[in-house]
């Protein structure tokens, strides 16, 4: 049981990073891999673990340094208060704008793949008033949700991975020779930009058992690095880097192929409906994040009554962000990850380096 | 003081305070004071018991609750005649005599207080009354008649015990201590319902259980305000968290050996007389797929028949939204020749599928509550006349399609592999809600309503333990027994106690 009322526990916390890092991954990492690193593309993951191994460092000297304390509190006491606020700034208006585009990205796959000529506002509203409606309900409703989704998503990845086994084809997964390292490590730069953890941290004051950080984030390094790699292996395998390389939704085109004993198809619905799932899961902890954050530049006591407000922001932006998917495609793979890279690898890296340098940690 | 020529009007207005306001009276220990508080209970027995010509006393016992048998062989006989009572003169020397053991019986008390002896009084005690020295001895001879141990109807087991809970509180208590000998098995009562007094009875194994969870179930229960406690619900409803849900957050068991099992998981067990089912606090979803009898057969096939326990749960609730989803929004997700056979048997069908699938489903469920309610002798009917409607009539008449009646049989044949009855209700509606939101806007729809569900689960919390536990909340503790069934040599009983000190 979670330590304490309003906590939750590090291995709940490591489940909320799996499946938001999940829902991002089955959309953009293997097209993203394949292009850069074409055949080689499975191996990226393996790449991430490194720059994941070094943030896993630096957030762990944190969170044991300032226990029971938010992101926020410790870049306040790293960098002073006033630049502190300057910083949240900067990941309020980023993390909304990536919000936007998962907002946007969920309701255009959706749009995509079996609901087309279906206004996309259905999708965006419905699932920000159910979001509105459950984050009520604090993250410890939040991260017992995830655990169940959590199941869901790993008894549907692992049983379509079992079925895509046989059109699997290991030519479009090799050769591999020492010419593809650098290929490889560029293709790794789209799993890195989706290490998503140090978003979670602008909630880590709601953390307990923090002393098993170290354990569960390489647990969790581990799964993903198996998930991405399933993933990548399945569509790349499948379809071949080329068409992996230039096709918006991979996976589902190769979930599409399945056909059980010959007879048996449309194992894609299943796999559409783990994605809301984990859609919902991606878009609530990332608003969860958001109106911490809002909380703490605002000052404010509570933040549900911020909520219908930010939504009706959010929901203008969803707009604003692009005009179709390969817009949005482009937003996200030109701009978005290199951000990414900077606010959740980079930023957090800095701001350890300084409380090093003010000897703080 | 209320004098005894009172006896109308004002002793009808001390029973309504004693009724219903459980106010204790002021009355003088004498046979009157009884007869005005039973002056209409013709099973009230007043019985004026001449020892001597110089010593009378006065026994009352209501009839029915108290032993005849005892009352005449053990207080009757001896004081009438037993040298040493007739030869007593006045009630000082009974009174000496009697507390020194003259009268044997195993338990005597001595009380002025009328209040107390009403009490016992209603609960089997005869009362002798002693006029001159305004005092009563009261002597336990409860003897009703009672249901004897029989096999349990609800919960059958096949390799298990075969004795089952009844409605007398001594008799299932004795169950629990012959089964578990143990000072630690602790056995606490409390008296709930103003009218009834019913006895509640809450079991734990002391250094087990929490003691924080004990004393928070002690508390509400002390809290219940009501008249009566003749139903499981007057309980249930005043110690669970969620109010508004279908899921039941109570276990229930006719089955001392589960009851016991449960006790030395660390949770708390609560018997109430009259009532032959007990209940178990706190529960978790996991509770509502396991049965006594998985501890009774192999491991292994205990391990995959719990796994398809959960399998057919989820295709209870999802396989009708689901059917209805594909077909009404998603026929190209299905293959060609699938497709075409479920168009083809939709022809001449008047209604929507979704509605078909509501209405069949509900037909189940009305044969389910038909069955249960009919009189057994034409018990038979109703799976006959149901199978003919259901299954031909229907079918045949272009009500329901067939492709909807393998969908919705195969859902509550599902369901009905849930071993808890009340869990499976909720499952059910449930399903029905998914079908409409399915119905709405298809798979999207069901999905949204999955949510919710898991949602509501989320929320939901039994004295402080999630209802999700131990898929959810519990960091993986108490994670072996959920869906495999470890071995018991493997089994480590952690109790609720060392769970909250690994939490610290």
């Amino acid at each position: 049981m979670e330590k304490g009322k309003g906590k939750i526990s590090i291995r709940q916390v490591m489940f909320l990073f799996v499946v938001t890092v999940y829902t991002p991954s089955v959309r953009f990492v293997a097209g993203y891999s394949a292009g850069k690193a074409k055949q080689a593309a499975w191996l990226t993951p393996l790449v991430t673990l490194i720059p994941f191994l070094v943030l896993i460092y630096v957030l762990n000297a944190l969170l044991q340094k300032y226990k029971g304390l938010s992101f926020m509190d410790i870049i306040y006491d790293v960098t002073s208060r006033f630049w502190g606020k300057i910083i949240l700034l900067l990941y309020l208006v980023w993390l909304t704008v990536l919000l936007a585009l998962y907002v946007r990205f969920y309701a255009e796959r959706l749009v995509t793949s079996i609901y087309p000529n279906v206004n996309m506002n259905l999708f965006t509203i419905s699932m920000l008033l159910i979001v509105a409606i459950i984050i009520r309900a604090g993250i410890v409703a939040i991260a017992r949700m995830n655990e169940i989704i959590f199941l869901i998503e790993l008894f549907v990845i692992l049983s379509l991975f079992l079925l895509m086994i046989p059109t699997i084809k290991t030519d479009y997964l090799t050769p591999i020779s020492s010419m593809d390292i650098v290929p490889v490590m560029k293709g790794s730069i789209g799993n890195t930009g989706l290490i998503y953890i140090t978003y979670l941290f602008f909630f880590s004051d709601r953390f307990s058992r923090t002393k098993e950080f170290i354990r569960y984030s390489l647990y969790a390094g581990i799964f993903l690095w198996l998930v991405s790699t399933i993933i990548i292996i399945t569509s790349v395998g499948t379809l071949g880097h080329s068409i992996v390389g230039r096709s918006p939704l991979s996976f589902l085109i190769a979930v599409k192929n399945i056909s059980l004993l010959g007879v048996l198809s449309g194992f894609e619905s299943i796999l559409v409906a783990s994605w809301i799932l984990t859609d919902f899961i991606l878009i609530i902890v990332f608003t969860y994040s958001i109106m911490n954050i809002t909380k703490s530049l605002l000052n404010l006591r509570d933040f549900k009554p911020f909520i219908n407000i930010f939504f009706v922001i959010l929901y203008l932006l969803t707009w604003i962000l692009g005009v179709n998917v390969f817009e949005l495609q482009a937003f996200s793979a030109d701009f978005a990850i290199q951000m990414n890279l900077l606010m959740q690898v980079i930023v957090p890296i800095l701001i350890f380096f300084i409380a090093k340098i003010r000897k703080k940690v | 003081m209320i004098t005894l020529s009172k006896v109308g009007d004002e002793m009808k207005k001390i029973r309504t305070d004693i009724i219903n306001l459980n106010k204790k009276v002021d009355l003088p220990m004498e046979v009157e004071s009884f007869k005005g508080l039973f002056a209409n209970s013709h099973d009230c027995v007043f019985t004026e018991v001449m020892i001597n010509k110089e010593l009378t006393v006065h026994l009352v016992f209501v009839d029915g609750l108290a032993n005849c048998t005892n009352v005449m062989d053990f207080i009757l006989k001896p004081l009438t005649t037993l040298e040493k009572f007739t030869n007593i003169k006045d009630e000082k020397k009974l009174i000496d005599v009697i507390k020194g053991g003259s009268l044997y019986y195993i338990s005597v008390k001595e009380t002025n207080d009328v209040n107390l002896a009403v009490e016992l009084l209603l609960m089997g005690t005869a009362v002798l009354i002693l006029k001159e020295a305004k005092i009563a001895f009261l002597f336990e001879t409860r003897g009703f008649e009672s249901r004897s141990i029989q096999v349990p109807t609800e919960e059958t087991s096949l390799k298990g015990s075969k004795d089952a809970f009844v409605e007398t509180l001594r008799t299932n208590t004795a169950m629990l201590r012959r089964k578990m000998r143990t000072p630690d098995l602790v056995i606490e009562e409390l008296i709930v319902g103003k009218v009834s007094k019913t006895k509640v009875s809450v079991s734990y194994i002391d250094g087990i259980a929490n003691d924080q969870l004990v004393k928070s179930l002690r508390e509400r229960l002390k809290k219940i305000e009501t008249d009566q406690v003749l139903f499981t619900t007057v309980i249930e409803e005043e110690i669970i968290d969620s109010q508004y849900t279908p899921f039941p957050q109570v276990e229930y068991t006719e089955k001392p050996d589960k009851f016991c099992s449960a006790l030395l998981e660390g949770r708390i067990g609560i018997i109430i007389d009259g009532i032959p089912f007990t209940m178990i606090i706190p529960t978790s979803i996991v509770n509502f797929f396991q049965t006594t009898d998985d501890y009774s057969h192999n491991y292994i096939v205990v391990s995959i028949i719990r796994g398809i326990r959960y399998l057919l749960a989820a295709v209870a609730l999802i396989v009708p939204a689901f059917y209805v989803a594909i077909t009404s929004f998603h026929l190209e997700m299905i293959p060609e020749g699938l497709a075409l056979s479920v168009i083809s048997t939709e022809k001449g069908v008047p209604f929507p599928i979704f509605i078909e699938c509501i209405l069949l489903s509900i037909a189940f469920q009305t044969l389910i509550e038909a069955g249960a309610r009919i009189w057994s002798s034409i018990g038979g009917m109703v799976s006959l006349v149901g199978a003919l409607i259901v299954g031909e009539a229907a079918i045949t008449a272009n009500f329901i399609s067939p492709g909807v009646v393998v969908v919705v049989a195969a859902a509550a044949i599902a369901n009905y592999t849930i071993p808890n009855k009340d869990f499976a209700f909720a499952i059910w509606i449930w399903e029905i809600i998914l079908i409409l939101l399915s119905s709405v806007i298809g798979l999207y729809g069901m999905v949204i309503g999955i949510i919710l569900l898991i949602h509501h689960w989320a929320q939901m919390e039994v004295m402080g333990e999630p209802y999700l536990a131990p898929f959810a909340a519990t960091d993986g503790r108490n994670s072996k027994d959920a869906i495999i069934r470890s071995l018991f040599v493997f089994k480590k009983k952690e109790s609720l106690d060392e769970q909250s000190k690994i939490n610290e």
